[in-house]
């Protein structure tokens, strides 16, 4: 048995929509460390809400997120702010690239918020986007870059600090087939390469099917399903 | 962040551009704003301290004031309040302007010890004392002072015919000041000068007995100046509140011979003491001038000292401008060279130029709010990634610092050059030219980033406020 590397304790996050309408009720959950996690349901049943809690970017109504045993109720917004920085990646449906950066600046980004040395972050970040395949794309702007492509920069970018988690938002719903799969396969590669742990949101149960464990979400609340 | 500031300064061109060419307008006025209140200042204070033949102008207090304007065989007829080169020493000393009046107590003057006189000469960076000695007197029924000028005054005469070139070799001149409403004269008139009986008090107070009879002496007019006020104040005939006039008003001074002075002067004089109501010092050394004057003023605390930087200040402010164009260039460089040391103000022209900054300031901060709601999604991008408030707050500010500072730069640069290379042109040296440009530039870079920061902080506050999952959702 793989040992959590996070977990969740009741955790609530409710909108009130003329009525509060509860998008993450109750859930208590465990992400296991080195293997891919799938959190698989229909649209509208809380899944990007729950991956928001999970990420540290916002705050839930009651209940806490504990990753490597670090409470994220006890941490400041700068607290939080940090622990992303250094522990957490993100991977996003739309990509979320910064359009006046290239490929290798935005991969370098985050690097720069932890003070890495410059020819250091270029040298990973080189290496990071040479190992997802866009070694002759480092001066290329997003616009500059197929959909496909601007997701694996994205991924190249959220391993950028080797981070104990990337949690990745429908990271193939804006992809072709080919593309779909090539991303899939990269998420694979560092898992296995790598012990990369990954988060995968997602409606798609063929995504999923690369998952170590799924966890099913309908209407705010979680079942893991081993 | 630096790199992300750079990075959004260059992918939003047309905003960059039109935000530094903003600023490059303002900082291109302030810098010709600096310049030319420095060149005013400085010609100013150039043509000051010739005027008064020295660094530091010493009077005493009853001399500053105004003068009568008389029928030497009547009465008077009105006063005028001084609007000739002392004009700008009434401004310093306003408790004189009416109180220390010669109205109808006609010249009493309290004049400067020969004792003060041998004080000041012995003071301590003392090079040279120049007293100017003056005799009342009159023109027509205008009231004039005669006064010893013991050196040309060419080199300040911006108008007028140069006296020197119409003397005849004769190298000293006579004043006479005409105030207001002078007869109109000619280089080459005969006028004549009516003198009263000079007398000297019981108290030693020197004093013009009117009772005795006027002498009258023909003088050559050898020269005239015309010197331009912008107020004139005075009583009118028949009495009443005295009148205030603003305006640009010509008054000459007429420059007699040495030959018609000798005759006034040595014979309504003769056997008297001269009195001595001003006297003008050169110090040895012009970078402790400030120094050497409160000095002076702590030794003689019953005259009224100023330094001409300071009077050349005064006068930036209140006089000069209107005769700015009437400045040869030779002054200019000579300015320049004589004041080496940066003791002339820069306000001139400062009020515009930061209004036009706080215009292009404002331009920036509209810029950058207006960017703000454009950069949603990057803000929330980099704060998803780990960027805490206070370093988008410090990006942003970055930002605007850079277009600011890189407008400011380019508008110095645009306007300075050709001034620098008019400079070096006129065989200024680098080094004067090089630190006066330093100074300029970071004046204008100083208060380009007073600017930038002041207008940068509601956008940088806004977009630093702002939370990922705000962005997210309402993307």
């Amino acid at each position: 048995m793989t040992e959590a590397i996070m977990r969740t304790e009741r955790l609530n996050k409710a909108f009130s929509l003329g009525e509060t309408i509860y998008a993450v009720s109750d859930v208590s959950l465990s992400i296991p460390g080195g293997r891919i996690t799938a959190i698989v349901g229909p649209s509208g049943c809380g899944k990007s809400t729950l991956l928001s809690l999970l990420g540290g970017l916002d705050r839930p109504m009651s209940g806490d997120v504990f990753l490597e045993n670090q409470s994220y109720r006890s941490l400041s917004e700068d607290g939080l702010a940090l622990l992303r920085r250094r522990k957490l990646g993100y991977v996003f449906q739309f990509f979320n690239l910064i359009p006046h950066l290239t490929a290798l600046e935005n991969v370098m980004l985050p690097m720069s918020f932890i003070g890495v040395k410059r020819s250091d972050a270029k040298a990973r970040a080189t290496d990071l986007l040479e190992r997802v395949g866009l070694g002759k794309r480092l001066s290329h702007v997003p616009l500059q870059l197929s959909g496909g492509e601007q997701q694996r920069v994205a991924i190249a970018r959220a391993l950028a600090n080797s981070p104990a988690l990337i949690l990745a938002d429908e990271p193939t719903g804006n992809l072709d087939s080919k593309s779909r799969n090539d991303v899939l396969n990269l998420f694979e590669k560092f898992n296995q390469e790598n012990g990369q742990t990954f988060v995968l949101i997602t409606h798609d149960d063929s995504v999923a099917a690369i998952a170590h464990k799924t966890i099913r979400m309908s209407d705010g609340q979680a079942v893991e399903d081993q | 962040m630096v790199k992300l500031a750079w990075s959004s300064i260059r992918h939003r061109l047309s905003r960059t551009l039109i935000t530094v060419f903003a600023m490059a307008i303002a900082a291109a006025v302030i810098t010709s704003g600096m310049s030319l209140s420095k060149g005013i200042a400085k010609m100013a204070y150039h043509e000051y301290r010739t005027y008064y033949r020295g660094d530091i102008v010493i009077l005493t207090p009853t001399y500053v004031g105004a003068t009568a304007v008389y029928d030497l065989e009547s009465t008077i007829s009105h006063n005028v309040l001084n609007d000739s080169g002392f004009n700008p020493l009434l401004k310093l000393y306003p408790q004189f302007g009416i109180d220390g009046y010669l109205g109808y107590d006609l010249y009493p003057y309290s004049p400067l010890a020969f004792e003060q006189l041998q004080r000041l000469r012995d003071f301590p960076g003392i090079r040279s004392v120049d007293p100017v000695l003056i005799m009342p007197a009159s023109l027509g029924t205008m009231a004039t002072s005669l006064r010893v000028i013991s050196s040309a005054v060419g080199e300040h005469l911006a108008e007028g015919t140069m006296p020197r070139e119409n003397s005849g070799g004769e190298s000293m001149l006579e004043v006479v000041v005409n105030a207001y409403g002078g007869p109109q004269l000619s280089v080459g008139d005969v006028v004549t000068i009516r003198v009263p009986v000079f007398k000297i008090g019981a108290s030693g107070v020197p004093y013009a007995d009117t009772s005795a009879t006027v002498q009258e002496r023909p003088a050559k007019v050898v020269g005239l100046v015309r010197w331009p006020t912008r107020e004139l104040s005075f009583f009118p005939p028949g009495g009443g509140d005295p009148r205030y006039e603003q305006g640009y008003v010509h008054s000459s001074e007429v420059y007699l011979t040495e030959l018609a002075w000798q005759e006034i002067w040595q014979q309504q004089s003769a056997g008297l003491t001269y009195p001595v109501l001003a006297t003008t010092l050169r110090v040895d050394n012009l970078s402790t001038l400030n120094v050497t004057a409160a000095e002076l003023r702590a030794a003689f605390p019953e005259l009224a000292i100023k330094t001409v930087p300071e009077v050349a200040r005064h006068v930036e402010r209140y006089n000069i401008l209107d005769r700015f164009y009437l400045i040869p260039s030779a002054l200019w460089m000579n300015a320049e060279q004589v004041v080496a040391h940066d003791y002339v103000p820069v306000e001139l022209g400062l009020t515009s130029a930061m209004l036009l900054f706080a215009n292009a300031g404002m331009l920036l901060a509209s810029q950058m709010l207006a960017s703000v709601a454009e950069r949603r999604k990057e803000i929330g991008i980099i704060k998803a990634l780990g960027a805490r408030n206070f370093e988008i707050l410090g990006m942003v500010l970055i930002e605007g610092l850079l277009l600011a500072i890189t407008g400011s730069i380019v508008g110095f640069s645009l306007v300075r050059i050709l001034a620098i290379h008019r400079d070096i042109s006129n065989n200024l040296s680098w080094l004067i030219v090089m630190q006066s440009s330093l100074r300029e530039l970071a004046a204008v870079v100083s208060l380009t980033t007073v600017v930038a920061l002041v207008f940068s902080v509601i956008p940088a506050a806004k977009m630093s406020q702002l939370t990922v999952m705000e962005v997210f959702r309402n993307d």
